[in-house]
C-alpha cells in the first residue's frame, strides 16, 4: 500500500489528486515551477518540491528533477495527472526503472496508443473499425498522393500527439503542404516528435468516447461513454454522459470495441478510447486512446458512482477491481464545462491575469475541480484550464439548466474567461436538441463577440462602485459597511481600496 | 457628476447623480437608479427599481471588473475630459500598419527581417502562449519598417511588436 505519492503536475487535475489521496490516508508531494510558486495545488499538498523554472520544459516536463523528487521525498508512487508526462513512456520506464510505480498504464501500453500510425494498425487487426487514413513515407509527394486517395478534406495529426495538439485540416490540395509544416513545428515543439499521419475528415462526426479500467488480474470494463462534440479549436469545452445519440445497441457495441482495444495492449488502470460517430450511418470509427486519466472523467464519477482516481491508485497497488461489466450502470445525467483563461470574443486566444475576485457557485448536484482560487496568478506557460464545473441532475435538461444556474453564479474576475460564451451554447437550440456535433462552434457560432453593449445594470453597478470608492460625500453612505452590528462599521464604512491595484 | 466608461470599442457617457444612499446614472437618454443596500467591497447589493442586484466588482488600474445579473463585464474608466482609445503612434498617424499582439505569449520566431517587403496576411511572428502556436502576420503590404521583438521575448496582449508602412511608401528611400 502507498503512504506517499508524488503528484507530477499542476492546477486542477493536482488538486483533484490530491483530494483522492487524502481520502485514502496517503500523504502527498506537489512538485512546482518558479512560476506556480504559490499556486492551490502546492498549498493542498503535504510537502513541495520545486523542481524547476517556469517553462514547462525546465520542470513539469523534466523527468529526471521530477524523479530525483520523488526519490527524495520517499514518494512510493507517481500520479502523472493528464498532460505533461502522463502519455511519455520514456518518463514510464524511468518511474520504473527508479523502483517506483506509476499509477497509469505500462510504457509499452503507453508507446503502442502513443504511436497514432502503429495504434491504426493494431486496432484494424482487433477488429476496431478506424477512419480511412495515412500512415507512412512523409515526402511531400507521398502526403499529396495518399491525401488524393483519402480525399479531402484531409486531417492532418501529429502521430505522437494528443489532446488536440498539433492537428489541422486541409481542405484543398494547395493548403496540404504548409498545413503540414505547421503540424510538424508544433508536435515537435509539444511532443518532440514532428512526425505526421493522415486521416479523412468526418465533417458532421460526433465524439464519444469510453472510460475504459483495467486491473493487473484481468478484469478490463468499460463505464460508459461521454460525448465531448462541442469542440473549439479541437479543444473540448463541454461534456456529457450519456450521449443524446447512442441507444443501448450502439453503446454495448462500442464499449465492446473499447474493451477490445484496452485488451490488444494488455492495458491497466484507466484509460479513454475515443471514436467518431458518423450521426446519419452511425458508424462509429476508433480516433485514439488516452493511456491516462482524462479531463472529463468526474462526469462518469456521477454518473457511475466511482472514484476514477481513487481507483487509479487501488488498481496501481495491485488490488482487484471487484465489478464485472454486468455489475456495472450509469444513472441520471451529468454535464462538465470547462472553463479556461481565453477570449471567445478574440478567436478564443489565450488570456493572462491574476485572479482578483472568485466564488464557485454552490447548489445541489453541483461540482467544481479548480486549480485556482482568489490571488492565482495565471500566466502564458501552462494550459488555459482554469476550472472544471461540473453538474449532475435526473435528466439532461435538469442538468443543463442546472449548469446554467451554476454558471450564473460563478464569479471569476481579473481574467477573460469563456463562461459567457459556454453560456451561449448551453442555451442554443442545436445543443439543447442533442445534435451538436464537432463542428458546431464553427458552423453556429463563429465569429460570436458577444457584444450587444453592456446593459444599463452593469453601468449602473461601475458608477456605484466608484462613488462608494471616491465619495464625493463621504457620510453618504454611513451604515452600509459589511456588518450592521459591527463596532466598526461606521469608521470602516467602505473598507475602499482594499483590493484594488 | 460625469464619468466615462469604455468596453470594446464602444464608449458610454454616463450623467450620476447621488441623494444619499440613491444613485441615479443617465446614459445616451435611458435613466436607471438604485438604492445602496449594503457596501461589503468586493459585494455590492443594490435595489434597483425593485429589483435585488446582487453585484460583485473589483478594480485593476482602470479596468472595473463586474459581475452582475449572472455575467462578467469589464469597463475601462475613462478621464471625463478625454475620448477615445489609446492610440499607438505610427508614421501615418492612421495606426493602420502596426504588428500587435492578439494574446499574451512568448515569441517563438520571427519570421522576416526589417526592411523586408511583406505581403499583408504574410506570417511575420510566430507567438506561443499556452501550447498554442499563432503567426502574427503583416496587417498591409509593405515595408517592414519596426520589428521590436526577438525569440524568447514575452510579450503581453496589445502590444506593439512592430510596424508595416504601407504601399505608397518607396522602399528605396529607406534601404
Amino acid at each position: 500500500m502507498f503512504n506517499k505519492i508524488l503528484i507530477a503536475n499542476r492546477g486542477e487535475i493536482a488538486v483533484r489528486i490530491i483530494h483522492a489521496c487524502r481520502e485514502m490516508g496517503i500523504s502527498t508531494v506537489a512538485v512546482y515551477s518558479d512560476a506556480d510558486r504559490d499556486a492551490l495545488h502546492v498549498r493542498l499538498a503535504d510537502q513541495a518540491r520545486h523542481v524547476g523554472e517556469s517553462a514547462r520544459r525546465e520542470s513539469y516536463l523534466n523527468i529526471g528533477r521530477i524523479i530525483d523528487a520523488a526519490r527524495e521525498s520517499g514518494a512510493q508512487a507517481i500520479h502523472p495527472g493528464y498532460g505533461f508526462l502522463a502519455e511519455n513512456a520514456q518518463f514510464a520506464r524511468a518511474v520504473l526503472d527508479s523502483g517506483l510505480t506509476l499509477i497509469g498504464p505500462s510504457p509499452f501500453a503507453i508507446e503502442a496508443m502513443g504511436d497514432k500510425a502503429a495504434a491504426r494498425e493494431r486496432m484494424t487487426t482487433s477488429g476496431v473499425p478506424v477512419v480511412p487514413g495515412y500512415q507512412g513515407a512523409e515526402d511531400d509527394a507521398s502526403l499529396a498522393r495518399a491525401a488524393e486517395q483519402i480525399g479531402y478534406p484531409i486531417l492532418i495529426k501529429a502521430a505522437a500527439g494528443g489532446g488536440g495538439k498539433g492537428m489541422r485540416i486541409a481542405r484543398e490540395s494547395n493548403e496540404l503542404s504548409d498545413l503540414t509544416q505547421a503540424v510538424r513545428r508544433e508536435a515537435q515543439h509539444a511532443f518532440g516528435d514532428s512526425r505526421v499521419i493522415l486521416e479523412k475528415y468526418v465533417g458532421q462526426a460526433r465524439h464519444i468516447e469510453f472510460q475504459v479500467l483495467a486491473d493487473r488480474h484481468g478484469n478490463t470494463v468499460h463505464l460508459f461513454e461521454r460525448e465531448c462534440s462541442i469542440q473549439r479549436r479541437h479543444q473540448k469545452i463541454i461534456e456529457e454522459t450519456p450521449s443524446p445519440l447512442l441507444d443501448d445497441g450502439l453503446r454495448t457495441r462500442m464499449g465492446e470495441a473499447a474493451v477490445a482495444a484496452a485488451h490488444s495492449v494488455n492495458y491497466e488502470n484507466a484509460g479513454t478510447v475515443e471514436f467518431i460517430v458518423d450521426p446519419e450511418t452511425l458508424e462509429f470509427y476508433f480516433l485514439e486512446m488516452n493511456t491516462r486519466l482524462q479531463v472529463e472523467h468526474p462526469i462518469t464519477e456521477l454518473t457511475t458512482g466511482l472514484d476514477l482516481v481513487q481507483w487509479q491508485i487501488r488498481i496501481a497497488q495491485g488490488e482487484r477491481f471487484p465489478y464485472a461489466q454486468a455489475d456495472l450502470h450509469a444513472r441520471g445525467h451529468a454535464l462538465e464545462c470547462r472553463i479556461y483563461a481565453e477570449d471567445p470574443a478574440n478567436n478564443f486566444l489565450p488570456a493572462t491575469g491574476k485572479v482578483l475576485d472568485y466564488q464557485e457557485p454552490n447548489a445541489p448536484g453541483i461540482r467544481a475541480d479548480s486549480g485556482i482560487t482568489q490571488g492565482s496568478h495565471v500566466t502564458a506557460f501552462y494550459d488555459p484550464l482554469l476550472v472544471k464545473e461540473i453538474a449532475f441532475a435526473e435528466t439532461r435538461q435538469g442538468v443543463i439548466v442546472r449548469m446554467q444556474n451554476a454558471l450564473r453564479d460563478f464569479v471569476l474576475l481579473g481574467i477573460t474567461t469563456n463562461i459567457d460564451f459556454l453560456q451561449v451554447v448551453l442555451a442554443h437550440p442545436e445543443f439543447r436538441a442533442g445534435r451538436a456535433t464537432t463542428r458546431f462552434i464553427e458552423e453556429h457560432l463563429s465569429g460570436w463577440t458577444g457584444d450587444n453593449g453592456i446593459p444599463l445594470e452593469a453601468l449602473l453597478v461601475a458608477a456605484i462602485a466608484d462613488l462608494v470608492k471616491q465619495p464625493t460625500d463621504p457620510h453618504a453612505f454611513a451604515g452600509l459597511g459589511g456588518d450592521p452590528y459591527s463596532p466598526w462599521s461606521v469608521e470602516n464604512n467602505f473598507r475602499q481600496g482594499d483590493r484594488d491595484n | 457628476m460625469k464619468v466615462q466608461y469604455e468596453s470594446r470599442g464602444r464608449s458610454y457617457a454616463l450623467d450620476v447623480q447621488q441623494d444619499s444612499d440613491l444613485v441615479r446614472i443617465e446614459v445616451e437618454g435611458e435613466t436607471t437608479s438604485a438604492h445602496i443596500v449594503r457596501v461589503d467591497p468586493p459585494q455590492l447589493l443594490l435595489d434597483s427599481e425593485g429589483k435585488l442586484l446582487d453585484a460583485r466588482t473589483v478594480n485593476d488600474g482602470d479596468n472595473r471588473w463586474i459581475h452582475v445579473n449572472g455575467q462578467t463585464f469589464v469597463l475601462k474608466r475613462r478621464d471625463g475630459n478625454r475620448t477615445g482609445t489609446t492610440s499607438h503612434t505610427t508614421t501615418d498617424g492612421t495606426g493602420a500598419g502596426l504588428i500587435i499582439a492578439p494574446m499574451p505569449g512568448q515569441v517563438r520566431g520571427v519570421l522576416a527581417q526589417l526592411g523586408d517587403s511583406v505581403q499583408e496576411g504574410q506570417p511575420l511572428i510566430l507567438l506561443e502562449a499556452m501550447k498554442m502556436e499563432i503567426r502574427v502576420t503583416a496587417p498591409q503590404s509593405g515595408q517592414l519598417k519596426q520589428l521590436d521583438v526577438q525569440v524568447g521575448q514575452s510579450v503581453e496582449r496589445e502590444q506593439v511588436l512592430g510596424e508595416v508602412v504601407g504601399g505608397e511608401y518607396d522602399s528605396r528611400q529607406v534601404l
